[in-house]
């Protein structure tokens, strides 16, 4: 049991790896239990595939920011690669730019945007469109607060710190 | 503008963005030139874009693959496959082909296919003194065929953005996996007589019978998936959710092999993966909107019907800019924004959408063990810890192989179409 109690201390101690865990297992639960009621209980449910979309919306956005966190988006390295170190500094550079421009930008607007639908309500679960939605500005947000971090890291890394 | 919006895409991505920043950059920059009040559209199209039941397929997949590969199942399809091809010549290199396309009846993931299978039957392969780039380059070019092998990732991407029914494409790519599967064995075998390899030593039938008990459980699991999606029991979403729940119950309870502390690992392997997926898809749905905006899908369409006289030059040009592209990128983003554009006009010009979607999907596999970035190349190197320019010269045969087979799936639609059309998809 304290293998278990240790692997929860971890995911409270890291709350975006506990969120995305979180989801992943509910969408699992909801998706599941909608073919149980149905074949089991003889009873569809009407908001499960509705939670599931807004669940797989926030999974997305959150795990695009984890998968930041961890460098697993893919980019392409092979002209990077090839430039000599001092322009690879500079490239560097633009990249962190370029990337927390559209961020910033995507954050920014995802949250007009989730402010501007939060009267819509959903047909099924009958909530407010502004909590499925929401989850691009906090993705986008989580996602360019660690492109920073990572852009940190690398500068410190070169410069050998 | 449309010029500048791909003028951009091009640039980031050389310069070495992430490719789904870069499709949303590109975006970005067409939607300014128009009006920084479009900007709105970015989260919209975004969140349209993930907005999809189908879609929730692919991180519950990806999630099924990940359990079953930490619970025993690889190797137990692995040790499976040996009771029926083990012997014959090259016998290791057939088992890797056989389970890596059992394998991916479960899994959706190519990548961790051929890590789940690489990681169990390499060292069985080093063993056996398989020269090491030849092993590595047989189970590379068997994660190749798995993009069509249902229920794969790209599958279902192919049907979410294009429209068609995943059901259908599955169905579809039941006998081109099959027919490239034995292909793949065909020439494994041959160059095994060539390289004079060892024959595996026969076992008893008491052996072989528990064997087969013990692969009964991963076999039933791909029962379960294709039988309660082709019987109208639930659609392919709800058979990525009882795949997971079937995969963790065999592993924890039946085999006993996954820990209550492996599950956050597992959960955030997962999560890793749908994320690059997730946000792919999410940015390239920005950057389709702005092209569609531009008109551009609708120029290329008249393009292609105008100077395209059929549909084999059509195809031809096709299975090219997604082979020049699956070398140098991943496959889901040429998917996402070319198919939706390329469809039509493959309709058009007189092709089955399913025919059109396989062949695609073929394509993409070959990519993903194309040098230089092919992702199941990488990964076959990875855990064969052989490098990548060891393994090219003998990957080459198998991938000649493989463009062969795309040209024969290509000429012979009725080997796509006759399953889903038996099954009753139109």
């Amino acid at each position: 049991m304290n293998r278990i109690g240790a692997a929860l201390r971890t995911l409270v101690r890291h709350p975006l790896e506990a969120a995305v865990c979180t989801i992943l297992v509910a969408l699992v639960a909801v998706t599941f239990s909608q073919v149980v009621f149905r074949y089991v209980l003889q009873a569809s449910l009407s908001w499960s595939e509705e939670l599931a979309r807004f669940l797989l919306m926030w999974l997305a956005a959150l795990s695009a920011a984890y998968a930041m966190k961890t460098g697993a988006h893919f980019a392409l390295r092979f002209v990077v690669d090839r430039a000599p170190p001092a322009a690879r500094r500079w490239i560097g550079a633009a990249v962190a730019a370029a990337t927390a421009v559209f961020l910033a930008v995507f954050a920014s607007q995802s949250l007009l945007f989730a402010i501007e639908v939060r009267g819509m309500e959903a047909p099924a679960t009958r909530m407010s469109m502004a909590i499925p939605y929401s989850s691009a500005f906090a993705g986008s947000t989580l996602t360019l607060y660690y492109a920073l971090v990572n852009w940190r890291r690398e500068l410190r890394a070169e410069r050998g710190e | 503008m449309g010029l500048l919006v791909v003028l951009t895409l091009v640039a980031a991505l050389l310069l070495g963005v992430p490719v789904a920043i870069a499709l949303a950059l590109a975006a970005m920059v067409g939607l300014l030139y128009s009006s920084p009040e479009f900007l709105i559209v970015l989260p919209q199209k975004f969140l349209a874009g993930l907005d999809s039941f189908p879609l929730l397929a692919v991180p519950l997949f990806v999630l099924a693959g990940a359990l079953i590969s930490h619970g025993g199942m690889a190797r137990r399809i692995v040790d499976l496959a040996m009771q029926f091809v083990g012997r014959l010549p090259g016998g290791l290199g057939l088992v890797v082909i056989l389970s890596t396309m059992l394998f991916s009846g479960i899994s959706g993931s190519p990548s961790a296919n051929t890590a789940a299978i690489g990681s169990v039957a390499l060292p069985a392969m080093r063993e056996r003194k398989y020269p090491p780039a030849f092993a590595t380059a047989v189970f590379a070019s068997a994660g190749g065929v798995s993009t069509l092998v249902p229920p794969a990732i790209d599958l279902i991407v192919i049907g979410v953005v294009s429209g068609m029914s995943i059901g259908a494409l599955f169905a579809a790519g039941v006998t081109p996996a099959i027919v490239l599967g034995l292909a793949l064995m065909g020439l494994t075998w041959i160059r095994a007589l060539d390289l004079d390899l060892p024959l595996e030593e026969r076992t008893t039938w008491p052996r072989r019978l528990r064997t087969i008990r013990d692969g009964i459980l991963p076999l039933f699991m791909i029962v379960i998936i294709l039988g309660g999606i082709y019987g109208g029991v639930f659609t392919p979403t709800e058979a990525s959710a009882v795949a997971v729940v079937y995969g963790a119950l065999v592993s924890f309870f039946v085999y006993r092999e996954l820990k209550l502390e492996d599950i956050p690992k597992i959960l955030l392997r997962t999560a890793s993966l749908s994320g690059v997926v997730l946000f792919v898809l999410g940015t390239a749905s920005m950057f389709s909107f702005v092209l569609t905006f531009e008109r551009l899908p609708h120029l290329l369409a008249e393009g292609i019907s105008a100077h395209a006289p059929n549909w084999i030059v059509f195809i031809l040009f096709v299975h090219l800019v997604f082979l020049v592209l699956g070398m140098v990128m991943d496959a889901l983003p040429p998917i996402i924004i070319l198919m939706p554009i390329l469809l039509p006009a493959a309709m058009a010009l007189g092709m089955d959408p399913l025919h059109f979607g396989i062949l695609v999907a073929a394509n993409v596999g070959i990519g993903m063990i194309s040098p230089p970035v092919g992702i199941c190349l990488y990964v076959a190197c990875g855990v064969g810890k052989t490098p990548i320019e060891k393994v090219t010269p003998k990957l080459l045969p198998f991938l000649a192989l493989l463009l062969a087979m795309l040209l024969v799936l290509t000429f012979a639609p009725q080997v796509t179409l006759w399953l889903p059309r038996a099954l009753g998809y139109e």
